[in-house]
């Protein structure tokens, strides 16, 4: 009975521990959707003098890892790069309001 | 009573406004502004000490650059650029005929503004402009044969003092201005402005680099750097600057990266000109 209650508790945590099997398959379209938003935004950043170069390493990562079959990773790479790109984009908005001399100068 | 206290109040800032240039700072209180900055700072410079940037905060660096300047590595380039600036185009016309001078002596007074355009130009912008109105095709910026001109023209107006002339025209200051928000921006990961590196750490290591102060900087270009191994104009310079902040650079010859020129070059009004230089 024992061996039982072992070998489902062995198949069980198996099956937790295989991320493949564990999580539900992602869709290449997923990491895809995720990296044509960051090249947009990347775009609408260089647009606004405001690009940042990390931005287009992490999307050519992504576009890598998506080549490779790895979409989960890709996944996670593309949203760093949309996030870097609307960080850019929100620097450059800030910058263009409110950039000043320092203040020694003035 | 009231009225006439805010009606006389109304007036004093009126008139403040209209009498006191120092409630608006222009090309020309910047200029006092910008040098004053260094010269307090760097007492023991004068203004052309300036122009010899990393050189005068590194003892070794300025021995090595002084032993370099017996042979500069660009005077292959001047005598390459003095033949092409001398060699006719196909209608047998010459870039001497686009520059006023013949194109001797006046790379101390460029970028320049352009009234029938309203725009900001350099001499590359000008020597690309002549070429197309002689029926040649224009030279890609940045590298190559545009450099070896830019280098002699730039030699022939050696010991030549900035002069860049920002005329009366709200274009030209507006193109100036936008030069400065350009200079004062913070860009790219690092969130750096041109002031962060050649202000306040002007004189500072940044990593193994010694870092020079923002006026004088333009005097020495364009330059030969062991970096490119070969002379690079301003804005190729101003590329690798932002790059090292993290930013993608803006477009050589764009609107934003010829005021930031001009505004850049402002900035060495009256200091001598010794392009071509030589730097790491």
């Amino acid at each position: 009975m024992n061996k039982i209650i072992f070998c489902i508790l062995f198949f069980f945590l198996l099956l937790v521990s295989t991320p493949g099997l564990s999580t539900p398959a992602l869709s290449s379209s997923e990491a895809n959707a995720v990296l044509k938003q960051a090249m947009s935004l990347h775009k609408q950043a260089i647009a606004n003098e405001g690009g940042w170069r990390i931005t287009g390493k992490f999307m050519k990562k992504a576009k890598k890892l998506l080549d490779k079959g790895d979409r989960r990773k890709a996944l996670d790479v593309a949203i760093r790069a949309r996030e870097f790109a609307e960080l850019s984009i929100m620097q450059a908005d800030m910058e263009k309001k409110s950039w000043s001399e320092p203040p020694y100068l003035k | 009573m009231c009225h006439h206290y805010r009606l006389s109040i109304l007036l004093l800032l009126f008139s403040l406004l209209l009498v006191n240039p120092l409630l608006y700072a222009g090309p020309k209180e910047d200029l006092v502004r910008y040098q004053g900055y260094f010269q307090k700072r760097f007492s023991n410079l004068s203004l052309d000490d300036l122009s010899n940037g990393l050189y005068n905060f590194d003892e070794g660096r300025r021995e090595q650059w002084e032993a370099i300047m017996e042979f500069p590595p660009y005077e292959i380039a001047i005598e390459e650029g003095e033949e092409l600036f001398n060699k006719p185009f196909g209608n047998g016309k010459r870039y001497a005929d686009c520059f006023d001078n013949g194109g001797v002596a006046i790379a101390h007074t460029y970028p320049r503004f352009n009234a029938k355009t309203g725009k900001v130009q350099n001499i590359s912008a000008v020597i690309n402009e002549c070429r197309v109105a002689n029926g040649e095709k224009p030279l890609r910026y940045l590298k190559g044969e545009i450099v070896k001109l830019l280098t002699y023209m730039a030699d022939t107006s050696r010991g030549k003092k900035i002069d860049i002339q920002v005329p009366d025209d709200p274009r030209a200051l507006a193109a100036y201005e936008d030069g400065k928000r350009v200079y004062f921006t913070r860009r790219g990961v690092r969130d750096f402005a041109c002031y962060h590196c050649h202000w306040e750490a002007a004189g500072q290591k940044i990593r193994g680099n010694v870092l020079s102060t923002a006026v004088g900087q333009v005097t020495h270009f364009p330059s030969y750097r062991s970096k490119w191994g070969a002379v690079g104009p301003i804005q190729r310079r101003y590329k690798g600057c932002m790059k090292n902040v993290g930013a993608v650079p803006l477009k050589a010859q764009s609107d934003a990266m010829n005021n930031l020129e001009y505004f850049h070059t402002h900035m060495s009004n009256g200091i001598s000109m010794n392009a071509p230089g030589t730097r790491f």
